[in-house]
């Protein structure tokens, strides 16, 4: 489950269409995607993100990835990448290699997210140009994710007591036609300086579907220079008997001005994969070559 | 003062953050605007990955003297490029690169150089990895040319001692082109406790440096002090010889590693049975005469009679070191760490005055200890220092080099404009007080589009203050100024 921070949680939660800093890890309540433990009328905040938390995702996962950047002059950068994905019961385990552009291509990173939040976590990061696999530290989470929108602290899972939940509206719809959502509208304020320092929001907005318990839009208040951060999940599939966003975007603007967008695209996304094992993730090996 | 600090504070971290947490009438109607839907991407846009990938990369680099604009201003205009092919089959893989440059720089004022120095820089080909390489299960086997990192420093790696080194600018390198690839042949066994490699090399290829004459040659200094002496060396060229053949069966190092990554550590044990990768300097005979004939004033025409060719025969010795390395993470700190016993370590032992050094060689043995922390707490930035000491154990007496200096580096580097700038500005010092000399330098690189990068770079040299022989001996006008363009693409 997606209890921790970590670019391992980002890809895994990412594709779960999670991963908010302001969603809890240490609900007690254990319930399926279908076994859903909060009822539609609920007013308890804390207790719908705790169900979002709690859901069944997809397990042994790999996909591609296309990721645009779109900055203030409209001028574009474009990733690709795979990445592969597991759950291990003690950790999650995922691998990132980059295809493109040129260079970068062969760039990976393998990242293993220990459960237990008092272990660092593990990430090893291999650059062609050095022909070297190199520990990094996952500590920092203020920096921008591979120069998108996103930041580590926005794949960051952090304690319920870091934050105060509210309802802001019981019924919202986000969407048109078949494709509209009835949804929550939850407001998160951090209330320790740990979680301020580390998202670096004043509060955020999350849209929780009611029916697939999934965010589908976030919003947040950034407090360095006033911004304010939108992501929204679409293209929602069931991959593996789970819901799963398969376009994310997100967009930075201040003043009603756009200042960049990023739009992140999954492509052949495949769960329950029996490759994708123990073995395949181990770090002595030359992951890198995959 | 204060204001020259404030904006180098702001120039690496940005614009202080203003306490500003109220957040009335701030976005709170914006949601359409914010949420408007962005076009979808095409997944077909995601390139496929062939068996067969072809790809390469271009630079064109242009430098000046900093020191030298009125007569003298081009350090370097170099143009390399570089192409790599990988054939992947299933449990497989074909592997075939290589590097070749020019710089027009040499042939602004040929004259100037000295045939080893124009055969040095001017146009090179470099073989980049080719190989062969299996993986039947937890074995793998690679044969053939090939580039291998050990050890865990990003400056200071005394353990990283399979691949010779291009050397001939020093501190000027790009990390593409640091190691040069070698032949050898690669065993690697994959256990529960982690991964065991062997490696032979076969070829006694020590690398590249300064060619004695050159402009980055801390001995150029040495031999041009005496003024008979650079007069006497002005219309010769002076080029280093190994004294072991480049295939010969003996010329070769046996290599040993065993690696283990496990949670919160990395763990790594060494052995090498190994030719001295610097070798030592052995004069030719008659050398030591040459002192005494430059000193006694002999005429021009006395001199003539000497060969235009001279050979400096280094040579590379052999002895063996054990090591072990570590890394591990805290926080937002990695902390690294290097220790190695070298026995029967070679070294020169001598003197560099009055005009010809006096040299002779001995052995030493030797424990080397290199500490690294890197930081990464403060978004964007990263901060790395490193240090490097060596304790001569036994010998080591009257060196010619400095054996025993410590060794320092930091760099702090910072993108901005979501990681399309970046920033770096490094610091290399060797002794306590960088007597034996220093290095610095800060880059900006820009990402103009995907995979098209404009770098500039400045670099300074101080030459220190000791009487030893530094590696940046003589460095006094060797400051510069770099522009380079680089284009990576693919082809396959």
């Amino acid at each position: 489950m997606c209890k921790k921070h970590s670019l391992l949680s980002a890809f895994v939660c990412l594709l779960a269409a999670e991963g908010f800093a302001q969603v809890p890890s240490d609900g007690a309540v254990q319930v399926g995607q279908a076994a859903v433990a909060v009822s539609a009328d609920s007013t308890d905040a804390s207790a719908i993100m705790t169900a979002v938390e709690s859901r069944d995702k997809a397990n042994r996962v790999k996909s591609k990835l296309l990721l645009k950047i779109v900055d203030k002059g409209g001028r574009t950068r474009a990733r690709t990448m795979r990445s592969w994905a597991m759950e291990t019961g003690e950790s999650e385990r995922q691998l990132m290699v980059f295809d493109s552009p040129a260079d970068v291509q062969g760039t990976s990173l393998l990242s293993i997210d220990h459960d237990d939040s008092k272990k660092d976590d593990d990430q090893w990061l291999y650059l062609p140009s050095l022909k070297k696999s190199t520990r990094i530290s996952s500590g920092d989470k203020s920096g921008s994710f591979m120069g998108t929108d996103l930041t580590y602290s926005d794949m960051t899972r952090s304690a319920t007591s870091d934050y105060e939940y509210k309802i802001v509206k019981q019924t919202v719809s986000v969407g048109k036609g078949a494709a509209a959502e009835e949804c929550w509208l939850i407001e998160a304020r951090p209330i320790t300086q740990k979680a301020k320092d580390e998202t670096g929001y004043v509060k955020s907005r999350v849209w929780v579907s009611k029916s697939k318990l999934l965010p589908v839009q976030v919003k947040a208040w950034v407090r360095e220079g006033r911004k304010l951060k939108y992501i929204k999940f679409d293209d929602l599939r069931m991959v593996g008997g789970h819901w799963m966003a398969h376009k994310i975007s997100a967009r930075t603007t201040r003043a009603r001005e756009v200042l960049s967008t990023t739009i992140i695209q999954f492509a052949d996304v495949s769960a329950d994969n029996a490759d994708v094992n123990d073995g395949f993730f181990d770090q002595n090996a030359q992951w890198w070559t995959r | 003062m204060v204001r020259v600090a404030l904006l180098a504070s702001i120039l690496l971290f940005g614009l202080p953050v203003l306490a500003e947490t109220d957040d009335a009438d701030w976005g709170d109607d914006q949601d359409e605007f914010g949420f408007a839907d962005t076009p979808d991407l095409d997944p077909s846009d995601q390139p496929t990955l062939s068996a067969l990938q072809l790809k390469g990369f271009f630079r064109s680099r242009a430098g000046f003297w900093l020191n030298r604009l009125d007569d003298d201003p081009v350090s370097t205009l170099r143009q390399s490029l570089d192409l790599d092919g990988l054939y992947k089959g299933a449990w497989w893989r074909v592997v075939i690169g290589g590097h070749v440059e020019y710089d027009g720089a040499y042939e602004l004022d040929e004259a100037r150089y000295d045939d080893a120095t124009l055969a040095s820089y001017r146009a090179r080909y470099f073989p980049r990895e080719q190989y062969l390489s299996m993986q039947l299960k937890h074995v793998d086997l690679k044969v053939g040319r090939q580039t291998v990192a050990w050890g865990e420093g990003d400056v200071f790696s005394p353990l990283d001692i399979v691949n010779p080194r291009d050397l001939r600018e020093p501190g000027l390198a790009d990390l593409d082109d640091i190691r040069l690839s070698i032949l050898a042949t690669q065993l690697g066994i994959l256990s529960p406790y982690g991964r065991f490699e062997l490696i032979a090399t076969h070829e006694g290829y020590f690398g590249e440096q300064p060619s004695p004459l050159s402009e980055y040659s801390p001995l150029a200094n040495v031999l041009r002090a005496n003024e008979q002496a650079a007069a006497f060396l002005d219309d010769r060229t002076l080029k280093y010889k190994h004294s072991q053949s480049r295939y010969d069966l003996d010329s070769g190092n046996i290599l040993a590693r065993w690696l283990l990554k496990s949670e919160g550590i990395d763990l790594g044990l060494y052995y090498g049975w190994l030719r001295d990768r610097q070798g030592v300097v052995v004069l030719p005979d008659g050398f030591e005469q040459l002192d005494v004939l430059l000193n006694a004033g002999l005429s021009a025409d006395a001199l003539a009679g000497f060969p235009t060719s001279i050979d400096l025969e280094l040579d590379h010795r052999r002895y063996s070191l054990t090591g072990a390395s570590m890394a591990f993470v805290t926080g937002s700190f990695v902390a690294k760490s290097e220790w190695l016993v070298e026995f029967g370590k070679p070294y020169n032992t001598g003197r560099t005055s009055p005009s010809i050094p006096t040299i002779g060689i001995d052995t030493m043995t030797v424990l080397t200890g290199m500490a690294g922390v890197t930081y990464s707490g403060f978004g964007d930035t990263i901060l790395s220092f490193e240090a490097q000491q060596s304790y001569p154990l036994s010998g080591g007496a009257h060196a010619l080099f400095p054996v025993s200096a410590l060794q320092t580096a930091a760099r702090v580097s910072r993108t901005y404009l979501r990681e399309r700038l970046q920033l770096d500005i490094a610091a290399t010092a060797i002794g306590l007080g960088a007597q034996y000399g220093w290095l610095t330098r800060g880059g900006l690189a820009y990402e103009l589009v995907d995979a098209l990068k404009l770098t500039a770079l400045y670099v300074h040299y101080g030459a220190g203050t000791a009487s030893t022989i530094g590696p940046f001996d003589g460095f006094k006008t060797h400051d510069q100024v770099w522009l380079q363009i680089r284009w990576d693409f693919q082809i396959l």
